[in-house]
């Protein structure tokens, strides 16, 4: 996996922008519950209040509870409220109607919030403070009892009558009530206080209700707020994630591919070519899926779990507990599916492999599966692969099934959990029944944050399988590398090939496919090589165009060592046709201008005409434009063969190299085409490969090759006479008169 | 596991309807194990969507609790918390278990799918015609074998039980809400059609890229 992410650095910003964008996505995921706490705390459970500390309060209420607090506490009161008199009631009358009757004091519109929490409690303590000593004094009159009871709703007139009977009472009750008081838990004196406050805002002639609508109203229409806020943060980062996705798979697919281009022969026997389609395809799409999902949800989890402790742990650290030991089942759940899944995973990659392999077998042998009726044969072999790859997967999938019902279970469980010990915590009034709910839903976050971080260790064993499978390629260095100070060509043997001393063996193989071959092949002639099956003609031929390198002597062209140029220009000194002759898909006229893709209609046509194409070509309709499918199969081998030879003459290079490439021709065309390519390539050299001897008994030189050893150099005559090897093959193909006429 | 949005990955073939029925034809064999992924489904749902509403019962309770604690006239309830507690943790027991045997199930009724598809493409690959290999390359037809077949059984997994708990979740979630406020009901009602309409154009402008991925992807298959 680390081997690919070097493919990240060229979508550094896009990835630090996206994670950016995801930081925004998690502070508005994360307000939501906070703002669904407020509105149960706060809009219902307070109808709305949001202070106990009121913005404005009658001068009975104020007077009242003045009586119930300590020295300094009305000093501190006394300078944060303004006393808004009668006459200024136009200033107040809009907001506090009832100023028309009484005078109201005012709370200051400059106070910190500090200040605030301190009026807050000062209020509260006050309150919880009246009520305890009217419940007190109460102890003996009955209709006392009932206003102290209904704390509920208070009559405030009620209270007010009682006023004088508070004068009386001594300051040590009142004190000690006070220290009572403040004993009382936070949100037991709160929702008190507030009881009272809601009571002065009714004196006064505020809508409570209406305020608490309002509340609702405009924390909802926040929470909307920051709801499409989240939204457009997680749309960019979806789009960014795909784009980063889809560009880290273009890349690579194209390094693949262009490695694929670089590799020789040697390498191709490493990889199959099924196993390269699945690993440009498949793999590569695993990645970028991973790499999309990485970012989306990955990346998103840490910072939404850490988010949701540090706001839960704002309401309450006493279930943080809980969480902890849903995390802990969660890592044992996946550690224990991981073991039993991860080496599946592996095997069905491998299985992915083997049925394109076997498929593709069939395929590409489609022609000889018919002709000797194997087709229940290469079924059953289908079958096999395919009865395998659905076992493992049905295992890996039901393993990977126990996942969901497990995790919904654990879920629910935290919030039974969470419930249970959250209500204690509430009957000892530690917490308020909306943050319970706040907990629950970050509880929730934090699990599931967890779990899609856990989810990497689920999908980063197939993402970094299909990884490693693609860096296996790229990290394949081509045993043919190019020198980094190419020589130049000599001027005086252009054209010219010369093998000094080659000996060649396959690489791990013991033996010598080739041994110490020596010759020279000039420009203006021809060079035959002639031998019997698996003596090595074929090998000589692609040392030329460096499909190998020799195991030991040189190969010259141009007299430079292969090795010593760059392929490139190697490849353009040689206009090579293979014993099979491959074309690509397209139409006959992009296959002929394949290595010379300049070349004027001219040249190709008189190319084809070389090639003895022109007949065949302009039968077909659309003659140059004819096209050609996959693999050739619309044309016959013949036809093959003579557009492959056309394509190479097209490149117009000082040497032509044809491996066995006249063996699919009548003798008429073989004739018919060599006479017009000894016209046409004068100044050329010509190596030509051949089983048979009248393809190359005009040779200027023919090498007679015996498992991988020269027998004998000459021409046709030369070698009548002194090589008995050549003798052998022509005196199989050749009548006797041929023969005598040879050897005179 | 993220394999994109499940509609979007049907490209929008000659004959839908055709091969739909052939679709469902290969999906015959399977007629009583895709009943029991349907009924574990309903059931594993029903149970699901049960759960909030009872767990609303405790919320209820404890702030019932609440206001009796600041009224000076009682606490929570403790025995109703635990009682209700127990129910549920029952109940999400069988929900569990239900939903597993449901994608126990289902995952064989979609391995064999997978299975028999691929067979037939593999039978069927040695009775064509040879000219249908000249237009198709063997990338194309490799990526049918592997690509697509699971693309098919992927999608019609997720289909199939997804079609079963949304349904069942939608009614049963429809109901508790009904249950519990009309008017909330209402206006989560009221939502859909938007909801609805945004993920239809959505839909329609991605499915075209879809279709094309897939088909790059056959591209870059025949060009080895």
């Amino acid at each position: 996996m680390l081997k690919l992410s070097k493919y990240f650095k060229s979508f550094m910003i896009a990835t630090l922008i996206a994670i950016a964008f995801l930081f925004i996505q998690a502070m508005c995921d994360l307000k939501l519950p906070d703002y669904m706490s407020d509105i149960v705390n706060i809009g219902i459970q307070s109808n709305g209040l949001e202070q106990v500390a009121p913005k404005a309060i009658s001068e009975n209420g104020f007077e009242c509870m003045k009586k119930f607090m300590a020295e300094d506490e009305i000093q501190y009161i006394q300078e944060r409220y303004i006393k808004g008199s009668r006459e200024e009631e136009a200033k107040y009358i809009e907001e506090y109607p009832a100023v028309k009757t009484f005078n109201i004091y005012a709370l200051k519109n400059d106070l910190t919030e500090e200040e605030i929490n301190k009026l807050s409690q000062i209020f509260a303590v006050s309150s919880k403070t009246m009520i305890n000593v009217i419940s007190k004094i109460s102890e003996g009159t009955e209709n006392v009892t009932e206003a102290s009871q209904e704390t509920e709703n208070i009559d405030l007139s009620q209270v007010y009558q009682m006023l004088p009977i508070l004068d009386n009472i001594p300051e040590e009750m009142i004190n000690q009530a006070r220290n009572e008081a403040r004993k009382t838990p936070e949100s037991m004196l709160n929702s008190v206080g507030l009881v009272f406050t809601q009571s002065f805002y009714e004196e006064i002639g505020i809508d409570v209700s209406k305020m608490q609508n309002q509340f609702i109203v405009q924390t909802g229409l926040k929470m909307l707020g920051i709801c499409v806020i989240g939204i457009i943060a997680s749309i960019s980062v979806g789009f960014l994630g795909s784009r980063i996705g889809a560009g880290i798979g273009r890349n690579i697919r194209n390094d693949v591919f262009q490695k694929v281009q670089s590799f020789s022969s040697a390498e191709f026997n490493n990889f199959s070519a099924a196993s390269l389609i699945t690993r440009t395809t498949n793999d590569i799409t695993q990645i970028q899926n991973f790499i999309v999902m990485m970012i989306r949800m990955l990346a998103y989890a840490p910072i939404m779990g850490i988010g949701s402790l540090i706001m839960m742990s704002q309401k309450t650290t006493e279930l943080i507990w809980t969480i902890a030991l849903a995390c802990g089942l969660i890592i044992l759940l996946i550690a224990f599916l991981f073991k039993m899944v991860l080496p599946k995973i592996k095997i069905v990659q491998k299985l992915t492999d083997k049925i394109n392999l076997v498929a593709k077998e069939n395929l590409s042998g489609l022609m000889v599966v018919r002709a000797f009726g194997t087709q229940k044969y290469e079924e059953n072999r289908f079958d096999e692969v395919n009865s395998q790859v659905m076992k493992t997967n049905k295992f890996i999938n039901r393993s990977m099934s126990m996942m969901m019902p497990s995790m919904m279970f654990i879920m629910n469980g935290l919030n039974l959990l969470i419930l249970w010990f959250g209500a204690d915590a509430i009957a000892n009034a530690s917490i308020q029944v909306g943050d319970l709910m706040a907990v629950m839903q970050y509880g929730i976050e934090v699990v599931m944050s967890f779990l899609f971080v856990s989810m990497i260790f689920v999908m980063f064993p197939r993402a970094s399988v299909s990884a490693n499978r693609i860096a296996e390629v790229l990290e394949t260095e081509s045993t043919i590398e190019d020198p980094d100070n190419p020589e130049k060509f000599d001027e005086n043997k252009r054209g010219y090939v010369e093998f000094k001393n080659v000996t060649f063996q396959y690489p791990g193989a013991d033996e010598k496919i080739l041994e110490n071959i020596n010759f020279v092949a000039k420009p203006g002639q021809t060079t035959a090589i002639i031998g019997a099956t698996g003596s090595g003609k074929t090998t000589i031929v692609n040392l030329i165009p460096r499909l190998f390198d020799t195991t030991e002597g040189e190969v010259l062209v141009n007299g430079v060592n292969v090795k010593n140029m760059t392929q490139m220009e190697l490849h353009k000194q040689i206009g090579f046709v293979p014993q099979k002759g491959n074309l690509l898909s397209g139409t006959i006229e992009s296959n002929l201008k394949y290595g010379n893709e300049d070349a004027s209609q001219e040249l190709i046509e008189k190319c084809a005409l070389v090639a003895q194409a022109t007949e065949f070509i302009e039968s077909k309709e659309e003659a140059y434009e004819a096209p050609i499918s996959q693999g050739a199969k619309n044309v016959s081998g013949g036809q093959k063969q003579r557009l492959s030879i056309a394509r190479a003459l097209v490149k117009n290079s000082p040497i032509y190299v044809f491996d066995d490439s006249f063996s699919a021709l009548d003798f008429k065309t073989d004739s018919n085409l060599r006479k017009a390519l000894k016209e046409h390539s004068k100044d050329s050299t010509l190596i030509i490969v051949a089983q048979r001897v009248s393809t190359i008994m005009h040779a200027e030189q023919i090498i007679v090759l015996n498992e991988g050893k020269i027998a004998g150099i000459g021409t046709h005559e030369e070698l009548l006479k002194n090589c008995s090897t050549y003798y052998e093959i022509a005196s199989s193909q050749l009548s006797e008169e041929e023969l005598e006429n040879g050897r005179k | 596991m993220g394999r994109g949005p499940g509609a979007g990955l049907i490209e929008k073939p000659k004959n839908f309807k055709g091969t739909l029925k052939k679709l469902f034809g290969y999906l015959a064999k399977f007629k009583i194990m895709i009943a029991v992924v349907i009924v574990c489904a309903i059931l594993s749902t029903i149970f699901n969507i049960v759960g909030p509403k009872i767990l609303g019962n405790i919320t209820t309770e404890i702030y019932a609790g609440v206001m009796r604690m600041i009224a000076g006239t009682g606490g929570i309830n403790f025995d109703v918390i635990q009682k209700t507690v127990l129910i549920l943790f029952s109940i999400y027991v069988i929900s569990a278990a239900f939903s597993y045997i449901q994608s126990f199930v289902m995952v064989g009724v979609g391995q064999k799918f997978t299975y028999s598809l691929r067979k037939a493409i593999s039978e069927k690959i040695n009775k064509l015609p040879i000219q249908y290999f000249d237009k198709k390359t063997h990338g194309e037809v490799l990526s049918y074998i592997t690509n697509d077949v699971d693309t098919i059984a992927q999608n019609l997994n997720q289909s199939i039980t997804q079609l079963m708990t949304s349904l069942t979740t939608v009614i049963g979630i429809l109901i508790m809400m009904l249950t519990i406020s009309w008017q909330m009901a209402l206006v989560a009602v009221l939502v859909l059609p938007v909801s609805l309409g945004l993920v239809m154009l959505v839909v329609s402008k991605s499915q075209k890229y879809f279709k094309d991925q897939q088909q790059y992807l056959g591209h870059v298959n025949r060009t080895y």
